[in-house]
């Protein structure tokens, strides 16, 4: 089919119009995800459960050091007062040789701990709760005995709010 | 006048309220018929101890091991403040931890690790025959897991229901270990009563 110059102008006319529209549409995205702002985030409640480490290597006759490791626990809540969301990504602790996120999750009477690999999000104006028998950060391996009154420093990473470095207070079990 | 019946209406709500609470329904599950496995382990202090000999008490087991950070501790302190509820009929209530973890809970360990929480709960290891019968009576589910490549050890993913048994030694309640120490309180109230 042969189209005539009007009709060729015409639908020239109607290209450059959806591109228009189309890069309109980027911008005001964009202004959206800045009217939005950033993420706002704040470790609140930090606190570890007691964990006594073992000193006597006798008593274990059979186990190498690294079978016995002890692991400790932390609790907090993550409030983000921000417009957007943020992920926490990794926590890290000078107490332990490696700090995981981790949930339990209780299902038909059946306790199971799983690494949360994908870190956890924390949506706009959310405070999630990290708490016995759901997501906690495990302390894998601890140096040392965490023991009531004890204050210890944790890193915690957020995807874009970047690195927190706040405390937490060892609790009687 | 409206106040008034507002009022009454609210009254009558608390009492139905009330009335609820002291009811005499296990607030746990209920089994009948279930046969009750005895077995005979061994206490954070060395001494046997057999689950037919402890009629008499309202026995509580949870199965459980030390290196466990999150719910075991949180079971314990639960007990904790089951055993400050109870006063003095605590007496008559056996609280026993059973380890599914008994390459590491030695009985050392287990003596370390109860303190902590009350020098009256029983923490109980075994030979591995003497184990495993007490884990297949109970249906207890057990799997030994690796934790992230950077740290050594291992977790054990495992059963986290309570089972409670009556003084006359039989198998007959099943608590989640998310009850709230309320409602275990009350179910084990019942049972000494009864
Ligand atoms: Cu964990």
């Amino acid at each position: 089919m042969r189209m005539n110059e009007k009709q060729v102008r015409g639908r020239a006319v109607a290209r450059i119009v959806q591109y228009v529209v189309i890069a309109a549409m980027f911008t005001a995205s964009g202004c959206l995800d800045q009217k939005a702002g950033a993420p706002a985030i704040a470790v609140e409640n930090v606190w570890s459960r007691a964990a006594e480490t073992m000193q006597h290597s006798g008593e274990h006759a059979g186990h190498s050091s690294a079978q016995m490791q002890v692991n400790g626990v932390v609790y907090f809540d993550l409030h983000n007062r921000g417009g957007s969301p943020d992920r926490l990504v990794a926590v890290s602790s000078p107490v332990c040789t490696v700090a995981e996120i981790h949930r339990t999750v209780m299902q038909d009477d059946r306790m199971t701990m799983r690494p949360i690999k994908d870190g956890v999000t924390i949506p706009p104006g959310a405070k999630i709760e990290f708490k016995p028998a759901d997501y906690h950060i495990m302390l894998l391996g601890l140096n040392e005995s965490l023991t009531p009154g004890m204050v210890f420093e944790l890193e915690f990473e957020f995807e874009l709010s970047g690195k927190i470095v706040t405390k937490s207070t060892v609790r009687t079990p | 006048m409206k106040r008034k019946m507002i009022r009454s209406v609210f009254m009558l709500f608390m009492l139905a309220l009330f009335a609820c609470q002291t009811d005499d329904a296990f607030r746990g599950t209920e089994l009948e018929g279930l046969p009750t496995t005895d077995f005979t382990l061994t206490d954070q202090h060395g001494q046997p101890f057999t689950l037919s000999e402890q009629k008499g008490k309202v026995v509580l087991i949870f199965f459980g091991f030390s290196f466990c950070p999150d719910v075991c501790p949180l079971t314990l302190s639960k007990w904790k403040q089951i055993e400050k509820q109870l006063g003095e009929q605590n007496s008559e209530v056996e609280f026993v931890y059973i380890t599914v973890d008994p390459e590491r809970d030695t009985q050392e360990k287990l003596k370390t690790h109860l303190a902590v929480f009350s020098d009256s709960f029983i923490g109980l290891t075994g030979t591995p025959d003497d184990l495993k019968t007490a884990y297949a009576g109970y249906g207890i589910y057990r799997e030994v897991v690796k934790v992230s490549e950077g740290a050594a050890g291992y977790l054990v993913n495992h059963t986290s229901r309570i089972f409670v048994f009556d003084r006359a030694g039989n198998w007959r309640l099943g608590i989640s270990n998310d009850s709230s120490v309320e409602d275990m309180v009350h179910d084990i109230r019942l049972l000494l009563k009864g």
